[in-house]
């Protein structure tokens, strides 16, 4: 990657889905930019249209209007095929209930999302594995997750968004699911990985404005907008 | 397309309990259609090669024939065999009607009239004997185990031969409508024969009809000339190989003559087994389609079941391509492992397949493959590796077919839509 200024840069973009016979807007045209290294936590009421966003940025879906930048590079009009290789390689998520594959060991979970990212069989085992220490799991490796606590559930899952090196980390109320006490955990982490990972771009949903508080930028959706 | 075959796999023996029962049902329906196929086909192969065995065994491996008439000079034709590098006898064949008992008659009983040194040669009669010896001078006969129980005759008894041309000769029509005694018509007698051995060739339909003559005897019960033949019968070094020699007979033989291989004499009975070999792979390979069904079935429900981990795959980036494989590679792995522990099976039914026969014989007090109308006392069977093959890859090839539908619905889903599915 080339080190530019704005990581992610969201100029114009609006979102709306039919409903039968009416159309919901969900995104009513949104600006905002997210400087290379910086962490911004969104804050919204349900339904203001938070995940959308989130889901527009991570290329899961296509904005109807609009321009959305990563790293420069413009990814609200690329096909589905090189979606999939952008988000593979450049974009990581962190999702509230975790989503870990069940069948598999959270060391085959991490070690997949390295091998879809591009690395061999053996290297993305060995990334994994370094990862999974790294975020204090390196007894749990062979464990599935149907094993393991949420917390630790969660730290496998930022293990493996972590794995391919992304520009852009994009969690969905990474400690909704948990309680207060590990939920500070997990936002320490997040913490200590932008210490270890200066350029490393991170744009969280909570609804937590103490979490919020934490991070260096923080920005409300109301109805669709940005206040 | 490693990740993809990884994740198929752990898709289909999931860690959370040891054998997954759908994955096994799977493979069971491929296991049984892969099974039956190769043992059905086994069989078939076993039976037409026994068939072949029996057929080259008991027959010539070609014959020479006039297009018209008896040969009268059966001599220059062994020559031209012996010139080609094989080996001859000449014969009579002639349906005759055997006379036995006081007053009882078989009417469906052929005649093979041949030197005794020549049958002891070419059709191994001396080690088919059960009983008696192989003499058939002096108006002496070889008959079949089935026709000495059926006709109540042993080794020294007599019978009588009577000739169907000579009884046909003794009528004739008359213009004005009717029949009458023919003009050359004389009153005939029955050729007396005495039983000098009793033989057992294995063969149901030969056994029931032939009984050996002498050459001379032969030509006399039909009333052909001494030393007179109705065909020159031919053997080369390979029966399955002799395109070449009866290349070089053809070439020299005497106008009006013609010479056929045992393939071509039998040749509908040889088709209609390759026929049948084929309708039984056609008809049993929907068994497998039936299993391809049941493979597209399980995996759709799998695609449901999966749908948010379809959209994680996604969203870590896996391409609508590569979802698609691992729910293909899941149809490849059933037809492999199915194909493989079918084949398995396959194999060790054809290995104990007589003693199945037995145990199954026993239960149900029945005999599954009477004698009658089948040519052996044990189930033949012959395992050819590429009808092998061909079942494995045709059965790989329905199952990765049966894993489309599903495959592709898993391709087109939404990552957003799936990953909200609850």
């Amino acid at each position: 990657m080339d080190n530019v200024e704005n990581m992610l840069e969201v100029s114009g973009v609006k979102r709306s889905y039919r409903m039968g016979n009416n159309t919901l807007n969900v995104l009513r045209g949104i600006d905002f930019s997210l400087k290379t290294g910086e962490w911004c936590c969104i804050v919204g009421a349900s339904g203001s249209g938070k995940t959308t966003l989130l889901n527009l940025i991570g290329t899961l879906e296509r904005p109807d209007e609009g321009i959305i930048r990563i790293a420069g590079e413009d990814v609200s009009a690329i096909g589905r095929r090189a979606a999939a290789k952008f988000r593979a390689k450049r974009i990581g998520f962190v999702f509230q209930n975790y989503q870990l594959l069940p069948e598999l060991s959270i060391l085959e979970n991490v070690s997949l999302a390295a091998r879809l990212g591009g690395l061999s069989a053996k290297a993305a085992k060995k990334r994994a594995e370094e990862l999974l220490v790294s975020v204090g799991l390196a007894e749990r490796l062979k464990h599935r997750p149907n094993e393991l606590s949420g917390g630790e559930q969660q730290r496998a899952a930022i293990a493996r968004a972590l794995v391919n090196n992304p520009d852009l980390l994009l969690a969905d109320e990474p400690t909704g699911n948990l309680d207060s006490k590990t939920g500070e955990e997990v936002i320490s982490l997040f913490e200590n990985l932008r210490k270890d990972n200066p350029n490393l771009t991170i744009l969280m949903i909570t609804h937590n404005r103490e979490l919020a508080c934490r991070a260096d930028k923080t920005v409300e959706l109301v109805d669709g907008l940005l206040v | 397309m490693l990740t993809e075959l990884f994740l198929a796999g752990r898709y289909l023996i999931p860690r959370r309990s040891a054998v997954s029962l759908i994955t096994v049902t799977s493979i069971l329906g491929v296991t049984l259609g892969v099974t039956v196929l190769m043992v059905v086909l086994a069989v078939m192969t076993g039976f037409t090669d026994l068939m072949k065995t029996k057929l080259v065994e008991t027959q010539a491996h070609y014959q020479i024939r006039h297009r018209r008439y008896a040969i009268n000079d059966p001599q220059r034709l062994l020559d031209v065999v012996k010139a080609a590098g094989g080996k001859a006898a000449p014969v009579i064949q002639s349906s005759i009607l055997v006379q036995y008992g006081k007053n009882r008659l078989d009417t469906r009983v052929a005649m093979f009239g041949a030197n005794a040194s020549d049958l002891i040669e070419h059709l191994d009669l001396k080690n088919k004997l059960l009983q008696g010896k192989v003499y058939l001078d002096r108006r002496h006969v070889v008959i079949s185990s089935d026709m000495a129980s059926r006709w109540g005759v042993n080794v020294g008894d007599k019978i009588l031969f009577h000739s169907a041309q000579k009884l046909t000769d003794l009528v004739e029509f008359k213009p004005e409508g009717g029949v009458a005694i023919s003009k050359k018509g004389s009153a005939y007698l029955p050729t007396e024969f005495t039983v000098s051995g009793i033989y057992s060739m294995g063969k149901y339909d030969f056994d029931h009809i032939v009984l050996f003559a002498g050459l001379d005897d032969a030509a006399e019960v039909v009333d052909l000339p001494w030393g007179a033949a109705t065909a020159v019968y031919g053997w080369g070094p390979d029966a399955f190989n002799q395109k070449e020699l009866l290349a070089k007979i053809r070439k020299n033989l005497p106008a009006g003559y013609y010479v056929f291989s045992w393939e071509e004499s039998n040749q509908r009975l040889l088709g209609v087994l390759a026929v049948e070999k084929r309708m039984m792979f056609f008809l049993l390979i929907f068994i497998v389609l039936v299993a391809a069904f049941s493979i597209a079935n399980t995996l759709i429900t799998s695609v449901y079941q999966k749908t948010r981990e379809i959209g994680l795959l996604k969203a870590l980036g896996a391409s609508d391509g590569m979802v698609s494989r691992v729910f293909v590679a899941q149809g490849f792995l059933i037809g492999v492992i199915g194909s493989g522990v079918g084949t398995l099976f396959g194999w060790l039914v054809i290995f104990f397949r007589n003693d199945i026969l037995q145990l199954v014989s026993k239960w149900t007090h029945m005999e599954l493959f009477p004698k009658e109308f089948y040519y052996f006392n044990e189930l033949p069977a012959h395992i050819v590796p590429g009808d092998v093959l061909f079942i494995v890859i045709s059965s790989i090839v329905l199952c990765t077919f049966g894993a489309l539908l599903p495959a592709l619905r898993a391709a087109y889903l939404d990552p957003v839509k799936a990953l909200r599915y609850e």
